[in-house]
């Protein structure tokens, strides 16, 4: 059982490290102005002069869905990581008290 | 197009401030509801005072499209009497898969001679069968043309659902190759290289005028100012669903002469709009919503199981 | 069936055991522990297979000559109603009678609703039957069946409404194959499979209320399209969508009663005791649920009515006809749910159920044929467009029955789980 979890959680982390380096470069290329990305976004139809309403509709629903399919990628992720009741069972709940408590303790000695 | 792609490259490189002005226009002109529509592109004007009903541009159209030989010939003019008009309610002959536009006849009481009337695609600036094509079939052209591709048509038949003016068709007869059959503007053959469509050319009494969209606006306003008595004061096709590339200039009401009045004045997409704005909400939203429900629902389960592994542990 | 069942102790089958001990082949699961001749006189004796029988004679030539000689030959090839009974009834009027697979998914699974339990596998399947059978309406109307993954692979147009109902009633599909999978898993003896889905269940059942809110919602926005054409009190570009959600709410409810009240009467031999007892208590549930559902519907009936400003056309002929759809088909319905859940009275929530089902089919047809095109003549299918449509259900009743005499649906598995 262990184990399995932490086989699942490797690829969870290789997924969301996949991910984040997707989003990272687009951000990069945006940010810098690359003309790499600029190619890629007109390759793909992202900028492109729009005339017609009826167009433009196309291009941001087509938009709109492709990154709700990278969200519903990325929230089991993340519902799993909040959601880990194995990592939670390790670190009891603190109250703010509790932890000034400790560390005074550290202190003292 | 090309060219002012490149044209906002080099304005992007221009620096901070063209990289705002850039920022902004693109803004502007993607703000819904404003959109220049391709502005050189053509239509035709259709004048129902010049109209005497020759049908020669029915036959010019059959001849252009490789259309089958019509039942009746094209100067068969029996066509026009009301049993004609089959079982469409008494509306007169409409499209079908084997004729892109036709012409109607109405008798009516206040003018001396009757009327006839020219249908075919309007070539809408914003299309209905476009927007609702869920495989991209459709495609408005910068010449103007709402063309149509059936290499990727499913037959779905909801472009026919969407049209305000009935017009796309669908060949019924055909069972391994159906497809959509609809006026395209002659665009392969003559619009693409600027030349009229097969309908205006052979028309005898220069009822249907063909020239860039936004002069002929201004025709058929003219039209109207010179001869007020002659016209109502209505361009059918100026704002109707959004604004049509063929437009009419009527002597009677429009709806005397068998047009749709009812069509809204707005792209039929600002119907469809509300609902496909809901779409991505509820495609980012339930997801937490409802994992989130689930988490309170069944709180009290959780921590008994907890208890429960925390005591075995 | 029913006389074998009380002749023979080890039928009907729930186990992988037969009482001495030795397996079930798959064959014998199939025939349902019966030998060849006793399955071929119990098909023979019952009189609802021979008029199965005299249906499919009629309408399966029929459907060939549609595939064969086009849509033309068995409709009236109407260029106004490019729609016909096809798909106002198999998929306007299908898909929100298959709601309960969703409904009953998010009360067991998201809600934790045990209580609900013995009912939720028919509602799965319900949703699974109602789905596959609108896709095969969907495939004798489509003027070309073969092209239908086009959408989705080969030239995607976003924008349309249409793509979204592609998209997730392919989807929401493969999630319900996916959620009746484990039936079919403990009858065939395969645990892992099963516990395969039970690990995906949360995911499979949010991906379910996702989808079914979308796709119930895009088939009501499909009719925004014709906005001109279709009357203005069907017509809201605002509201349609949610008031084909909501319908479908209360219609799939109505629907679950109405198939596990047939189970009850025809299939009581297949039906384990937790089922037959705790019928009627989730019944009442189930009709709580769908009077609630019923009394939203009208508020947003008459909501759309008052954003639109259309109070006028009530007093119209299509305003009494649009007054009477929602009497019959929500109103009356709505108030017998009322009181059979007051008074604890199952078979009222079922009388009920049977007019609501009634009613959202009504209102499905009035939207796709009666009130489109409102300003123009009627149409009225031809007579073979309503053979194929009636072969088609025959066909589903006949699968439906097929799977319920034998996957643990309406009976939980005796052996391994």
């Amino acid at each position: 059982m262990h184990n399995n979890n932490h086989q699942k959680g490797l690829v969870n982390l290789i997924l969301l490290i996949q991910i984040t380096i997707a989003v990272g470069l687009m951000l990069f290329g945006f940010i810098f102005q690359a003309e790499w990305a600029e190619k890629f976004m007109i390759g793909v139809g992202m900028i492109k002069p729009m005339h017609t309403q009826v167009d433009y509709y196309t291009y941001i629903k087509g938009i709109e869905y492709l990154l709700c399919f990278y969200y519903f990628l990325i929230f089991p992720v993340f519902f799993m990581f909040i959601n880990n009741k194995k990592a939670a069972a390790k670190k009891p709940v603190r109250s703010l008290q509790m932890v000034t408590a400790i560390e005074v303790d550290k202190i003292k000695q | 197009m090309k060219n002012k792609i490149i044209n906002r490259r080099s304005f992007i490189k221009g620096g901070f401030g063209g990289t705002a002005a850039t920022v902004l226009s693109l803004k502007s002109a993607r703000a819904a509801g404003d959109f220049d529509h391709y502005p050189d592109s053509m239509g035709v004007i259709v004048d129902l005072n010049r109209c005497v009903g020759c049908r020669s541009c029915e036959a010019a159209c059959n001849k252009e499209q490789g259309l089958p030989e019509p039942e009746k010939p094209f100067n068969d003019y029996s066509v026009f009497d009301a049993h004609e008009s089959g079982g469409h309610g008494g509306a007169g002959r409409r499209t079908d898969e084997t004729r892109y536009t036709v012409v109607n006849k109405y008798e009516l009481p206040e003018i001396d001679h009757p009327l006839y009337r020219k249908s075919q695609c309007n070539h809408c600036l914003e299309p209905a069968c476009l927007t609702s094509c869920f495989v991209n079939a459709y495609t408005k052209t910068p010449e103007g043309a709402v063309i149509y591709n059936a290499d990727v048509c499913v037959g779905c038949r909801t472009c026919m659902i969407a049209c305000p003016f009935y017009i796309p068709t669908f060949k019924y007869s055909s069972a391994f190759s159906p497809r959509i059959m609809k006026c395209i503007f002659c665009y392969d053959t003559r619009l693409k290289e600027g030349r009229p469509p097969a309908c205006v050319e052979a028309c005898p009494q220069e009822a249907l005028t063909f020239g860039k969209r936004v002069d002929l606006l201004e025709i058929g306003r003219k039209r109207i100012r010179q001869n007020p008595g002659g016209y109502v004061n209505h361009i059918y096709g100026e704002n109707e669903a959004g604004g049509t590339a063929w437009m009419y200039l009527s002597p009677v009401d429009f709806g005397e002469a068998g047009f749709d009045v009812h069509v809204p004045h707005e792209p039929v997409i600002n119907f469809v709009r509300d609902f496909l704005s809901i779409v991505p909400m509820v495609l980012v939203i339930w997801p937490a919503l409802f994992a989130g429900f689930h988490l309170l629902a069944n709180r009290k389960e959780q921590n008994k199981h907890h208890h429960i592994d925390g005591g075995e542990e | 069936m029913k006389l074998f069942a009380s002749e023979k102790q080890e039928i009907p089958i729930s186990d992988h055991f037969k009482p001495d001990g030795s397996r079930w082949t798959l064959k014998e699961k199939l025939l349902l522990g019966l030998s060849f001749d006793d399955y071929r006189k119990q098909l023979v004796r019952n009189p609802l297979n021979w008029l199965i029988l005299i249906i499919f004679a009629i309408g399966v030539p029929i459907i060939v000559e549609r595939f064969v000689f086009g849509l033309g030959s068995v409709t009236h090839g109407s260029n106004d109603y490019p729609w016909g009974l096809f798909l106002a009834f198999g998929l306007f009027g299908m898909v929100p009678l298959s709601a309960s697979g969703f409904m009953l998914g998010t009360t067991v699974e998201l809600f934790g609703r045990k209580d609900f339990h013995p009912i939720e596998r028919l509602a799965l399947l319900n949703g699974l039957l109602g789905y596959f059978f609108a896709v095969i309406y969907l495939q004798v109307d489509l003027g070309m069946p073969w092209r239908l993954p086009y959408p989705m692979v080969v030239s995607l147009g976003p924008a349309a409404v249409l793509f979204l109902v592609a998209w997730h009633v392919a989807t929401y599909l493969s999630v319900q194959i996916a959620e009746v999978l484990p039936s079919f898993f403990e009858w065939i003896g395969w645990l892992k499979g099963k516990r395969m889905i039970r690990s995906m269940v949360l995911c499979l059942t949010i991906a379910g209320i996702i989808l079914s809110t979308l796709h119930q919602g895009a088939l009501g926005a499909l009719f925004t399209y014709p906005a001109g054409k279709l009357h203005p009190l069907w017509m809201s570009a605002n509201f349609l969508w949610i008031q084909f959600l909501c319908s479908a709410v209360f219609g799939g409810l109505s629907m679950l009663i109405i198939v596990s009240t047939l189970s009850k009467w025809f299939l009581a031999w297949r039906c384990d005791n937790q089922f037959l007892d705790s019928l009627d208590k989730l019944t009442l549930g189930l009709a709580k649920g769908a009077a609630f559902a019923m009394i939203t519907y009208l508020g947003i009936k008459f909501m759309a009515i008052a954003h639109d400003k259309e109070w006028v056309y009530l007093f119209t002929g299509w305003g009494q006809y649009y007054l009477l759809e929602l009497t019959i088909g929500v109103v009356i319905p709505m108030m017998l749910f009322a009181f059979a859940v007051r008074n604890g009275n199952a078979q009222m929530a079922r009388v009920a159920a049977f007019i609501s089902v009634f009613g959202v089919l009504w209102n499905r047809i009035n939207t796709a044929l009666i009130g489109f095109n409102w300003h123009m003549y009627q149409e009225i299918p031809h007579w073979k467009e309503v053979a194929i449509t009636i072969t088609i259900f025959t066909l589903y009743l006949a699968t439906y029955r097929f799977i319920l005499y034998r996957l643990p649906i309406l009976y939980a598995w005796k052996g391994e789980k």
